[in-house]
């Protein structure tokens, strides 16, 4: 029997190409599927900024007729994707979530959003974001958490997390420069990767730091993280901080399990003042790695403390500088929380930005010596589970959502998130991988080695309220 | 660590941008802020500091180990 649409929705990438390959399901019966839902759920959620349900169709009919006539590019292709709203695509306007750049339609496409289309992908919709992945959510409203309505899906590439947690996408992308695919994968329990620096092209993803900015991909299991970054990463001569480094074949060794692998537990910063649930949730899952046959090592960071101040001179001083022209112009259009942060870049001295640059050198020296000696770190990814929208939303602020992911922002190393069990009010809670320098690969046989010996990628919210 | 509001508004109007007094002021309490916590990480001693930062192109310039 065929699955239904709500299966449909929810399955995971992975098995929806083996249902394609083998004409079981069509991308049209895909497509199909998801655009009921986002129609149902979307207002509420606001997971997406632009829908493009029309153009979905069509691509999916050309696909579907192109994969019955023998002409299948690979496994991705007739499956859809959304795409967050800061990165270009041709044709379809990219908003930023910015009332200064909403009527911007793109004539290119990013280049991971070009990879992803050449595989055959469709583009089913932009996702919402924080303005220029920054702060403020004016223009189109907070997205919204599956799990909890109440509470924020986290930023800022929120809105690709709840599309996924809620059924919206079976794929997404994002952007992270301080923790901004990590975060909102962690509150909305799904995956999120944030790649080494260099290995995907920022080509075509609106800059907010030059240094830290990295886009990658958001799925609901590792094994789909895996296949999507296999068709983004790799050198992009558009890109001159892109990486040309070869990429390995990410499913190869997925399963290989995790004996005899060394993990790293921080013995500072990253287990520090702890919501107490998401540290019980974690260190469960430390027992869980040492039943599946990981060593547990504890690992010595104490510059991990230093980052904060030192990566927010820096995001903000590079932020400024992408932005002076645009901020000169039209300082009013911008939301206050973004205006003010980026505005901010503007008064840090020379003496602060080279302060901060050598906290990072000490920083990523300490990082690598300590991977020297075991294969990945783990900590919990934020210290507390989702918080309200009213909390995000407090003139305040927020409470900081990147004090454990934005140390591999700065240091330019990669890491993941995958989801690790849930409170007692329902909230996901996630898992924080990181590894060497263009080791993603690593990365992704330990979490898939995780994912498959608990239950949490299998659970999906209830999502009563919006019924 | 304080930063002055005079010193605000004249380097943002030098920088031609429209900044209002409230933006002036929660811009000086976050840089304020932040260059106090910058100035309680320096390393304590020259043995311990970085030097010239030159480890510091992006790490897409490294090759693998």
């Amino acid at each position: 029997m065929p699955p239904r649409d709500a299966d449909l929705a929810f399955l995971p990438l992975t098995a929806l190409s083996r249902l394609v390959e083998k004409h079981e399901v069509s991308p049209v019966e895909i497509v199909s599927a998801l655009l009921p839902r986002i129609e149902r759920y979307n207002e509420d959620l606001r997971s997406y900024i632009t829908i493009c349900g029309d153009s979905a169709l069509v691509a999916a009919r050309a696909a579907e007729d192109d994969i019955v006539h023998g002409r299948r590019r690979g496994p991705l292709h007739g499956l859809p994707v959304a795409h967050k709203d800061i990165s270009a695509t041709k044709g379809v306007r990219t908003t930023a979530h910015s009332r200064t750049l909403l009527e911007f339609v793109p004539d290119h496409d990013a280049t991971h959003v070009r990879r992803l289309s050449e595989a055959g992908m469709i583009l089913l919709g932009k996702t919402n974001t924080t303005e220029f992945a920054c702060g403020a959510l004016d223009v189109f409203g907070p997205h919204r958490n599956p799990w909890d309505l109440s509470r924020y899906a986290g930023g800022s590439s929120g809105g690709s997390a709840s599309a996924l947690a809620a059924g919206l996408a079976v794929a997404a992308t994002g952007s992270d420069t301080g923790g901004s695919i990590r975060v909102p994968a962690s509150f909305c329990g799904i995956v999120g990767v944030k790649p080494t620096y260099g290995r995907v092209s920022r080509y075509g993803v609106i800059p907010l730091s030059w240094s830290m900015d990295t886009a990658g991909p958001m799925a609901r299991t590792v094994a789909d993280c895996a296949m999507l970054l296999g068709v983004m990463a790799g050198h992009d001569p558009l890109d001159p901080t892109s990486a040309n480094v070869s990429v390995p074949d990410y499913g190869e060794g997925l399963t290989s399990g995790v004996r005899g692998l060394r993990l790293g537990i921080p013995q500072q910063h990253f287990f520090e003042g702890l919501d107490p649930e998401v540290d019980e949730r974690v260190r469960t899952a430390l027992g869980q790695f040492e039943t599946l046959g990981a060593s547990l090592e504890p690992v010595d960071l104490p510059r991990a403390r230093d980052v904060a101040p030192a990566q927010a001179v820096l995001t903000m001083v590079e932020a400024f500088a992408e932005h002076a022209s645009r901020l000169r112009r039209a300082a009013s259009a911008y939301g206050l929380r973004t205006r003010r942060r980026i505005a901010s870049g503007a008064f840090y001295t020379t003496a602060d930005y080279d302060a901060a640059v050598q906290v990072r050198t000490l920083w990523r020296r300490e990082l690598e010596a300590v991977l020297r000696h075991v294969d990945a770190l783990v900590t919990p990814t934020v210290p507390l589970p989702a918080f309200t929208v009213e909390a995000q939303l407090a003139e305040a602020g927020p409470p900081d959502t990147g004090w454990l992911t934005r140390h591999f922002n700065f240091s330019g190393h990669p890491a993941l998130t995958l989801p690790c069990g849930t409170t007692a009010a329902g909230l996901p809670v996630g898992l924080q991988l990181a590894g060497r320098p263009f080791d993603e690969a690593t990365l992704f046989r330990i979490a898939h080695a995780y994912e498959q010996a608990t239950p949490w990628h299998t659970r999906r919210p209830a999502m009563r309220e919006v019924v | 660590m304080g930063v002055e509001r005079a010193w605000l508004r004249a380097e943002a109007e030098r920088l031609g941008l429209a900044l209002t007094d409230e933006d002036l002021a929660a811009i000086g309490q976050a840089v304020s802020t932040t260059r106090t916590e910058l100035a309680g990480v320096q390393p304590a001693s020259p043995d311990e500091s970085a030097g010239t930062p030159v480890g510091f192109l992006p790490i897409s310039f490294h090759r693998p180990s």
